[in-house]
């Protein structure tokens, strides 16, 4: 039987796992989720096991618990991968008999999910069988799936039972007319429709429409519909050596999206055989080649980064959305229930720049939540009793403070949680992300509709929370930075840096909206009523502002207070598998000097242009070896600034980190889903750190800092509606550009010169005399 | 995963053999007062088990059953219903010979009858090493006191060898109705398992609100669906930083277990053991060793 889907052999492209470790499962069920950015689904065996935990999440479906202390989480939909195979009624499992052959693959290319499995049951017959599933990034209410069954060396009768089933803790409301919606004129879908209880709105709608394909069915399908289930039956008589295939396509609606829901689903999905299968998997996998056009980045000379850079592309591809404008993307994206689906810094510091300059249009769709969940901010800010917006540490559909207020240890401990209140610089990170948008886009449009007013309430925001203070210095106390092993402090660095920065691009925007859309602005600060003076005051505030800069070390002090705290020597507890604040313990840690991540080091990256590089370079020195890298976010980043600093075995330890972070198969890590923003450090530490692109105000530079063991570094590169086809190698650095109009490049340590769509441009670097890079255009 | 790791695993592994009921304790006694520290704990797990316990003189000389049971000072009341076997010169060559022929054995004697400045008898120390599948060390300095099984400490190194104890651990625990409380010790100066499907205390805690019930119900989850049974055992799961013999010796303590258990790999020389050698030393009670299938 022919295959509906190809499956590239390339071992780069593929996620390979073979045999079957129990223990692995629920980690496993991450690593190889499929995706589309609007529905997401673990890769649970389809028959299940003791440790199968199936989930299907659709991005922004939150379901909102009403015990107390508890938080929205991602709900869990009807899970529509179920299929049990009965041979002359012995159910195939994979803990008994004997499994001859297993492997799941992932084919990140094509964006499916691939499982072969050889079986021999207790009665000796072999049964192979081959199977996949997708979830369509053409057409992001489709999910396909496709089992083929083949006996080996007997012929009997095989039973595939589908099903779709609501989760064991789900407790919907169903409405009366659900089971009752088949229709005579579409006798293939079954359609499965479902309300949430209040407080949850959501009304979702499944339809699922199945064929079973043999060289001669004379069997029978049965429907059993159920409670909680629907089951379609399929009994058929098989040769030895024949083939038959079951075709599934499931349609998931949400009242988010439409209307008439069930109508909706059951028309889709009816229309799956009529446009073809063959045609709809064909039209999936074009969809990812394309995206993979414009993200892959290439690593010649090094395989196992070249797999983890592709397996950290391929779950940002599948987590974005550039059609739903209200959704961002929580820490472990959709493939699975940790960290309940809840949006963080994350998304805006570390993911965003990987969609910026592969996928602009998804980069606006991110950025637009936190326009829609503006209100909720300024609400948060005024119940603090601050002015403007004041972004949750933590949020979900509503943009409301979604962190929990308590943890309860494993030991038992109940430990208040105070990063909802003190985490505030994720406010200045969404204004930051606002502005690389509109810097590296130049999309005007989005900063006069959605950017400018987020620009001046985060700044106005900022101009409330610190106080000017008796030694004429602007201070801003009680918070959290970055590194959360220490909290509750004052004038964190990166949080007055980043604050600083978000006053002066706050004024900044004000003006350029001002001078550029008058009309825009004349409403807007009539509407916001902001004026003139209260810009002047924001930049009187950051001129003030106190960063525990010395100029004597060229250090920033973390915060006020850090350089008295206890030192330890991290290296003393190496080789270390677990995390300092484990070992130390949560009160103990807080005495002492060791961070969390990168926190004056991430302020140094995020705002590399504002300091000298003898600054740059101290900071990195002094807080490297005091930094225990208890977060997944602080590797990648550390390998990013290590490599521009040319730190390169540094770099290199710190990348290899990274790139292990859910791949190791031995940390367990990934169990409660992929870490997204981890992903995201990873691409930015190839392409800002070791290709060394660094996007400026009116200029793309690239310096690179190449591992000696590399070969090249290529990717591709959006910047202002221009793409650029950047290939680094030792030694020289190749920009091919393409697009409308003329920008700036600057190529090693050369100057700044104007590049014309059409050409190539290349750069040598001459080792002699003056150590410098020279360009040429190389068309 | 291939793609980061060059060594695909390829073994098809479910879940582990769940450890078998046992059927037959072998006590090994030498006659002296130290030795018979082992009797209390063998006549509770006798009972809750219903085991056989077999008596094994270690002392010198042939013996009839009559003799020893009255120069050891065992018979009905301490032990209902002890078989009593002789020993020839080699007692540990003898007990490892009874664990292997007896079905479903465990052996239960005592660390040391004398002065052993390692805490180790001789005799102990070479039924350790020759790697028995269980075996409960004793240590003398609780005498002869009525031991009860209420509270079981099982100490986890998140790999998957270790679901092993949890399995004799739930075991137990469902035969006496003791609770068990889990410890994965956080060490410093100790590298990642390499097992495929370990799961030791989380090296990233991006959020600790989100992070630790994420791990706990994960470490709990493969502990119970790997190693035991998921009904009727209350588990409690603890995680400390430091150095795990202290670690697990301190709590063991604290919490009054009557039963600590642990898995190893037989290797009783190698330097892994180091903290094993410390929990039995100094913990206070029994320690049940569970050796992982492996070997």
């Amino acid at each position: 039987m022919a295959r509906t889907v190809w499956c590239t052999s390339d071992p780069l492209w593929l996620l390979r796992e073979e045999g079957f470790n129990l223990a692995r499962e629920h980690e496993l069920e991450s690593l190889l989720a499929i995706s589309n950015g609007y529905v997401g689904n673990r890769a649970s065996l389809a028959e299940g096991t003791p440790l199968s935990s199936p989930a299907t999440f659709a991005a922004g479906v939150f379901r909102h618990p009403q015990t107390p202390g508890s938080t929205p989480q991602l709900l869990i939909l009807p899970d529509w991968t179920g299929i049990r195979i009965w041979i002359e009624g012995y159910l195939l499992n994979m803990n008994e008999g004997h499994v001859l052959e297993h492997q799941r693959v992932l084919d990140m290319l094509h964006g499916a999910l691939w499982r072969t499995w050889r079986h021999r049951d207790p009665r000796g017959r072999e049964t192979s069988i081959l199977g996949y599933r997708l979830a369509s990034i053409a057409d992001r209410h489709l999910l396909l799936q496709s089992v083929t069954l083949k006996p080996e060396n007997y012929s009997g009768t095989v039973q595939l039972e589908a099903s779709i089933e609501l989760p064991p803790d789900l407790d919907p409301s169903l409405p009366p007319d659900w089971k009752t919606r088949r229709n005579a004129e579409r006798p293939n879908v079954l359609p499965l429709a479902f309300r949430m209880q209040a407080p949850d709105k959501h009304v979702l709608a499944f339809a699922v429409a199945g064929q079973l394909l043999c060289s001669r069915f004379d069997g029978k399908r049965e429907v059993i519909i159920e409670e909680r289930r629907i089951v379609e039956r399929f009994t058929a008589s098989l040769e030895r050596g024949a083939e038959c295939q079951l075709l599934r396509a499931v349609s998931i609606f949400t009242s988010r999206d439409t209307n008439n829901l069930p109508e909706h689903a059951v028309d889709h999905a009816n229309s799956v055989f009529a446009c073809g299968f063959d045609a709809l998997a064909r039209a999936h996998s074009l969809g990812w080649r394309e995206r993979w056009e414009g993200a892959d980045v290439q690593v010649e000379g090094d395989d196992e980064l070249q797999s983890a850079l592709r397996f950290s592309t391929y779950h940002l591809i599948a987590a974005a959305n550039p059609e739903d404008p209200r959704v961002s993307i929580g820490a472990r994206a959709l493939t699975g229930e940790a960290y309940k689906g809840h949006v963080f810094w994350d998304t805006e510091i570390f993911m965003l720049p990987f969609y910026i300059h592969t996928y602009p249009a998804a980069a606006r769709a991110l950025l637009s939540y936190r326009f829609h969940t503006l209100d909720a901010a300024r609400e948060k800010a005024r119940s603090a009793g601050f002015r403007g917006a004041m972004y949750p540490w933590e949020s979900a559909d509503s943009g409301q403070e979604t962190t929990p207020r308590a943890v309860i240890s494993p030991n038992g401990e109940i430990i208040p949680v105070l990063n909802g209140d003190m985490e505030i610089h994720i406010t200045a990170d969404v204004a930051f992300a606002i502005w690389q948008y509109w810097n590296a886009t130049g999309d005007d449009e989005f900063l006069r509709s959605t950017g400018i007013e987020i620009m001046l309430e985060t700044a106005r925001f900022w101009a409330s929370r610190g106080v000017l203070e008796q030694d004429s210095r602007y201070h801003i106390r009680h918070v959290i930075g970055p590194d959360e092993y220490h909290e509750n402090v004052d004038d964190n660095a990166y949080t007055n840096l980043m604050a600083t920065w978000n006053l002066r691009h706050g004024a900044a925007a004000a003006r350029i909206v001002q001078s550029r859309w008058p009309d825009v602005w004349g409403e807007l600060s009539a509407r916001l009523r902001v004026s003139d003076e209260e810009i002047e005051l924001w930049l009187k505030f950051a001129d003030a502002m106190f960063t525990g800069f010395n100029p004597e070390t060229d250090i920033f002090e973390q915060f006020s207070g850090y350089f008295g705290k206890e030192p330890i020597d991290l290296k003393s507890f190496e080789p270390r598998s677990a995390a300092m604040d484990v070992i130390l313990g949560h009160h103990r840690i807080q005495q002492t000097n060791v961070v969390k991540q990168a926190d004056v080091v991430m302020a140094m990256y995020l705002l590399w242009n504002d300091f000298a590089a003898e600054i740059r370079e101290a900071n990195f020195q002094y807080y490297e070896p005091r930094t225990g890298h208890g977060s997944s976010l602080s590797p990648a980043i550390h390998a990013l600034v290590a490599a521009r600093l040319g730190n390169r075995s540094l770099a290199q330890q710190y990348l290899r980190q990274a790139s292990e972070i859910d791949l190791s198969n031995n940390m367990g890590n990934a169990a409660g889903g992929v870490h997204a923003a981890a992903m995201g450090g990873l691409w930015q530490a190839i392409v800002f750190g070791f290709a060394g692109v660094q996007p400026e105000d009116n200029c793309i530079a690239i310096m690179p800092n190449m591992l000696s063991h590399w070969r090249r570094i290529s990717f591709p590169f959006r910047w202002r509606n221009r793409l650029l086809r950047v290939s680094v190698e030792p030694g020289s650095i190749h920009v091919g550009v393409s697009g409308d109009g003329e920008i700036k490049l600057r190529l090693g340590n050369g100057s700044a010169f104007v590049a014309s769509p059409g050409h190539d441009y290349r750069a040598e670097f001459e080792c002699t005399g003056s150590n410098s890079w020279q360009h040429g255009d190389t068309k | 995963m291939s793609a980061a790791s060059p060594k695909p695993n390829n073994a098809v592994s479910g879940q582990p053999e769940q450890l078998n009921s046992i059927c037959n304790l072998i006590i090994p006694l030498d006659g002296t007062v130290l030795s018979r520290s082992a009797i209390p704990v063998a006549r509770v797990l006798s009972e809750i088990c219903g085991a056989t316990p077999h008596v094994i003189y270690a002392g010198q000389g042939l013996l009839h059953p009559n003799e020893m049971s009255s120069l050891l000072g065992v018979g009905e009341p301490q032990l209902p219903g002890a078989v009593f076997d002789c020993c020839n010169d080699d007692p540990a060559g003898m007990i490892m010979e009874a664990a292997r022929n007896l079905a479903e054995s465990l052996i239960v004697m005592c660390t040391h009858s004398g002065s052993h400045p390692s805490g180790f008898g001789h005799v102990a120390d070479s039924v350790l090493a020759s790697g028995p599948e269980r075996i409960v060390m004793v240590p003398p300095e609780r005498g002869e006191r009525v031991w009860s099984l209420r509270r079981i400490l099982l100490a986890h190194d998140g790999t998957p060898d270790s679901d092993l104890a949890s399995g004799a651990a739930a075991e137990i625990s469902m035969m006496a109705d003791a609770e068990v409380t889990a410890l994965h010790v956080a060490a410093r100066q100790a590298a990642r398992p390499e097992q495929p499907g370990s799961l030791t205390a989380p090296r990233y805690i991006d959020q600790p609100q989100h992070e630790w019930p994420a791990w706990t119900q994960e470490f709990v989850d493969r502990m119970l669906t790997m190693g035991a049974p998921a009904s009727a055992v209350r588990f409690k799961l603890v995680v400390a930083g430091g150095r795990p013999g202290s670690e697990i010796a301190q709590l063991a303590r604290e919490k009054k277990a009557n039963l600590i258990v642990m898995a190893w790999d037989g290797e009783w020389q190698s330097a892994r053991h180091v903290a094993t050698r410390v929990v039995i030393r100094s913990c206070g009670c029994p320690v049940l060793l569970v050796r992982s299938r492996a070997q």
